[in-house]
């Protein structure tokens, strides 16, 4: 099945008509989604409106951390099976991972300032969250300190597979050392203690996040290939004049 | 096993004949501890206060500088094919090389934490405390070896491999730093001394791996 969409020309071909049905998805669902959280759902008892950035801010941090996760299952099936198009997914969706991680930290510190009194707290999420953006931000950097494209590929897949081992180590560490924030309130098996008007209006604007990160990493993607395929184009012209 | 004693013994001698493997880290230890005081004030409560968090993080520091070059000086005068030819596993002798940094360069530093922590204004500094930055030490070495691994063929990896390591120290700050201080307050030691220690072990696992992978890149 992964070697179906392993070329590069079914990916071109497909994606082709996939990227601008994500953009336009993501964006629709994007605008309405805020207006959604801005003006019908009810402000929440305790932070009032201020708790309206939870639409933005969470939907960030679960996009980051998913995006990690594509991230770390395309360079797995890169070093396994080989195929470029696996590291072209990995090295596209790193920029997506990151922006929406450092909007997950900006929106968490603005949110911040009115509920905790500052905008910074080292508290265990949000620190999590910096460990994060530093995991992606050191893939990236080392990536572009090789020349050539297949070290990176391989160097770039080895360190993110590394740090996908270490984030659950990272992450019960970083709870363990502090634990300011309030308690996870979806991912219960009691069912999400949220009520259903803001659970619904979370999910829909996490849907329309899912559509602008794939929408983002596609076109990364569609301007990796055409990058690789005009190097491998200029260097084929480099050979024949030589010869 | 012969060949991996031989290399064993090869790095030791080699990081004790430059003197850099020893007195480098053990120098950079003591001078990042040393600093702060000037920086924060010589509050002795405060001193003591930040003595474990400071150590722990002097300790990471202080790795960086030795972990970067262990794998590139053997790719520039060819050691590493040797090793690739010797029919050993690359892991193996990576993690052996690691080991022998460890010693050389991390043992010293636990030694001097009860010595640093007593100019920290700390109470007492019992004999175990030794026993986190030990434990922990490991855990930096070896993904600090796998980062030096990642960029061995690169130049001027340095701040590179702090970069992409850093994230991964992250639970070995976290804990050392909480079972140090518990030592320097006379206290027994937490869970955070097992955990310290399965860290170790998950690094014990994964690293050597990792690290020979990154070896084969060219």
């Amino acid at each position: 099945m992964f070697s179906t969409f392993a070329n590069p020309h079914r990916f071109m071909a497909l994606s082709k008509w996939l990227l601008p049905i994500f953009a336009v998805l993501g964006a629709l669902i994007m605008i309405t989604g805020w207006y959604w959280a801005l003006e019908h759902v009810p402000p929440e008892r305790y932070q009032g409106e201020s708790a309206r950035i939870m639409y933005v801010h969470v939907p960030a941090a679960w996009i980051s951390m998913g995006g990690y996760l594509f991230m770390g299952i395309a360079s797995l099936l890169y070093l396994i099976l080989r195929h470029s198009i696996a590291d072209v997914a990995a090295k596209s969706a790193a920029p997506a991972a990151a922006l929406f991680c450092f909007v997950c930290l900006v929106t968490g510190s603005i949110w911040g300032r009115p509920t905790w009194g500052t905008f910074w707290i080292w508290d265990a999420r949000l620190t999590s969250m910096l460990f994060l953006l530093f995991l992606i931000l050191g893939y990236m950097a080392l990536r572009s300190a090789f020349q050539r494209e297949a070290d990176a590929a391989k160097a770039g897949a080895i360190l993110c597979l590394v740090g996908l081992i270490n984030l659950p180590i990272i992450k019960f560490s970083v709870d363990w050392w502090n634990t300011l924030h309030q308690p996870a309130s979806i991912l219960r098996l009691d069912g999400p203690s949220l009520a259903p008007e803001f659970f619904w209006a979370l999910m829909y604007n996490f849907l329309g996040v899912i559509f602008v990160f794939g929408a983002l990493t596609m076109a990364a993607m569609r301007a990796e290939v055409y990058r690789r395929q005009y190097r491998a184009r200029l260097e084929r012209m480099g050979d024949g004049a030589s010869a | 096993m012969r060949a991996l004693w031989s290399v064993f013994l090869r790095e030791l001698r080699l990081g004790w004949a430059s003197g850099s493997g020893v007195f480098l880290p053990a120098g950079f230890f003591a001078g990042t501890v040393f600093l702060a005081p000037l920086g924060v004030g010589t509050e002795p409560q405060l001193l003591k206060l930040l003595a474990p968090g400071l150590i722990f993080v002097a300790l990471c520091l202080a790795s960086l500088t030795v972990l970067e070059r262990i794998f590139q000086a053997d790719l520039e005068v060819g050691a590493l094919d040797h090793h690739r030819l010797s029919g050993q596993p690359l892991a193996l002798i990576a993690l052996v090389k690691v080991l022998a940094h460890y010693l050389l360069s991390a043992v010293p530093l636990a030694v001097l934490t009860p010595l640093a922590a007593i100019m920290l204004r700390a109470d007492v500094a019992p004999f175990q405390s030794i026993l986190p930055v030990l434990l922990g030490g490991l855990t930096i070495f070896l993904w600090g070896g796998t980062g030096a691994a990642l960029t061995a063929g690169l130049r001027r990896s340095g701040p590179l491999v702090a970069l992409i390591v850093l994230p991964l120290f992250v639970p070995v700050v976290i804990f050392g730093a909480e079972e140090l201080s518990f030592a320097l307050n006379g206290e027994p030691f937490g869970a955070g001394l097992t955990l310290l220690a399965a860290n170790s072990l998950a690094a014990l696992a994964i690293a050597p791996i990792a690290m020979s992978a990154a070896l084969k890149l060219d």
